[in-house]
């Protein structure tokens, strides 16, 4: 009874990334009409009928040709929401202009650089150019042998933690914002 | 294997650090094509899933309760899954919970630093039990006014997504904050070799496993802290509303990072004494460490570990 429930959760995960993958990711931004109307309730007999016109097309399957020739510059083609629905967006938001922006961020382990990029006045992408952390050797316990050995056997790509903070970038972040304010 | 090429990339997505690795046979050019495709799956899942987003999908669902909204699949396909986990934990896992994450100050976008204010209108208890799915219309009825919270499940989803669009690498890595997916090779050719980190001390690295064509998830409790309330982390029992002591992590491999994410969530929330049997009965790997690191684990993890 047991592996099945394992067996069956497999399978509905399996079917639910490959529905996923094979519609391509289109999102329809529901909130063109959250602005017109209160919502759009829908019949169970209206199901063909989606809610919002600025359809948000990504660059689903088909290869997006990148610009970079090197090591480490890609740029995810994420297109966010369409004028129409920005104009939905709360007051509160602070306007960006377009463009690409640099931010810079040191702590006492190293430094970090990135790139904001805003499209339609929206952070689209924030891409790590830079990132030298050095961690004195102290950080790395010197108590456990067995991991040293283990440490020079294998290369360590890797590593699986709780989800990491992005608190090392805010401050490359900020930076970055503020010249996009400018 | 000398002829491999090496690509890696990362940004800043779903409120953490995203890397892909990629190693390849192939033209660079095709690497970061794949590559850039992988991010551009991320962002989708991102946007249509994001708590914090106000324009998300999940967040329209949001603003209109007791009405049955016609979502899209990405959004469907994932409260399917958070549902699943929801009825095979007795509610330990709830997807329903945002409302109590926003309240214990887990509200800050993690780009601009601003608050996130959903306002929806939640003084009533709610439950997974309160989401209806139709799975003939592929629409979602809210019974009461909640909000969602699908950062278990999304993340893991997103992985998978990204490893789709990689699946033509000789050997790739992606690490969504310590959610990874792994396949094929290493850059030295071998399969890849995990280190889990140290719950207590950042960088050091409290075991290895070697694995490949797998998920690996990690949920622990010791990176994100409540900025209100002490001894609160984002972990938190949606019975109780506290959060989960017992337990610093719970790792757990999957084929796939969508279930590897949901169940480490789940027997994490479980708590000590549950988890490991717990992720047992799936027949799932899964290897915890507790607060006085202790590491345990199932028999299945063992053949993982180096």
């Amino acid at each position: 009874m047991a592996s099945k429930m394992g067996k069956r959760l497999i399978g509905i995960a399996g079917v639910a990334v490959t529905a996923i993958y094979t519609a391509g990711y289109i999102y329809t931004m529901p909130s063109v009409n959250a602005q017109t109307s209160s919502g759009m309730p829908l019949s169970p007999t209206n199901n063909n009928t989606t809610p919002g016109a600025a359809a948000t097309a990504h660059s689903a399957h088909t290869a997006s040709k990148s610009s970079s020739t090197t090591n480490s510059t890609t740029s995810p083609k994420k297109k966010p929401s369409t004028s129409s629905s920005s104009t939905a967006a709360s007051s509160s938001a602070a306007k960006y202009k377009n463009g690409t922006y640099t931010g810079m961020g040191t702590n006492p382990y190293g430094s970090i650089a990135l790139t904001v990029t805003i499209a339609h006045g929206k952070i689209s992408a924030v891409h790590i150019t830079n990132w030298s952390m050095h961690y004195p050797q102290s950080v790395v316990d010197p108590q456990l042998p067995q991991e040293v050995v283990q440490m020079q056997t294998y290369q360590i790509y890797i590593v699986s933690g709780a989800t990491a903070s992005t608190y090392n970038f805010a401050q490359a972040v900020y930076q970055a914002l503020q010249k996009a304010k400018a | 294997m000398s002829d491999l090429q090496y690509v890696t990339d990362t940004y800043l997505l779903m409120g953490t650090v995203v890397s892909i690795q990629a190693v390849s046979r192939t033209e660079a050019d095709v690497v970061q094509c794949a590559i850039a495709r992988a991010f551009d799956a991320m962002c989708f899942v991102e946007e249509t899933c994001s708590r914090f987003n106000e324009h998300s999908a999940l967040r329209e669902l949001c603003r209109h309760p007791e009405q049955s909204m016609q979502v899209p699949d990405v959004l469907f396909e994932t409260l399917r899954i958070a549902l699943e986990m929801s009825v095979l934990t007795d509610g330990a896992f709830d997807p329903t919970i945002g409302a109590t994450l926003e309240a214990n100050g887990f509200n800050r976008d993690y780009l601009t630093g601003n608050v996130v204010q959903s306002d929806i209108a939640s003084t009533e208890p709610v439950s997974y039990r309160d989401i209806t799915l139709d799975e003939a219309n592929h629409t979602v009825l809210l019974q009461k006014p909640m909000l969602l919270d699908l950062g278990a499940v999304a993340k893991g989803l997103a992985v998978d997504l990204a490893a789709r669009e990689l699946a033509e690498c000789d050997g790739f890595a992606i690490d969504a904050g310590g959610d990874l997916y792994l396949h094929g090779v290493d850059p030295t050719g071998d399969e890849w070799t995990v280190g889990i980190q140290h719950p207590l001390e950042k960088e050091r690295m409290i075991c290895f496993l070697r694995a490949t064509n797998v998920a690996v998830c990690t949920s622990g409790s010791y990176e994100r802290k409540s900025p209100l309330k002490r001894n609160k982390h984002h972990l938190i029992h949606p019975k109780t509303g506290d959060s989960i002591t017992g337990l610093l992590s719970c790792t757990v491999i999957a084929p796939l990072a969508i279930l590897a994410d949901a169940v480490s969530t789940a027997a994490f929330v479980l708590g000590a004494d549950r988890a490991l049997e717990f992720v047992e009965s799936l027949e799932l790997p899964a290897l915890c460490i507790s607060d006085t690191l202790d590491v345990t684990m199932t028999h299945a993890m063992e053949r993982y570990l180096t």
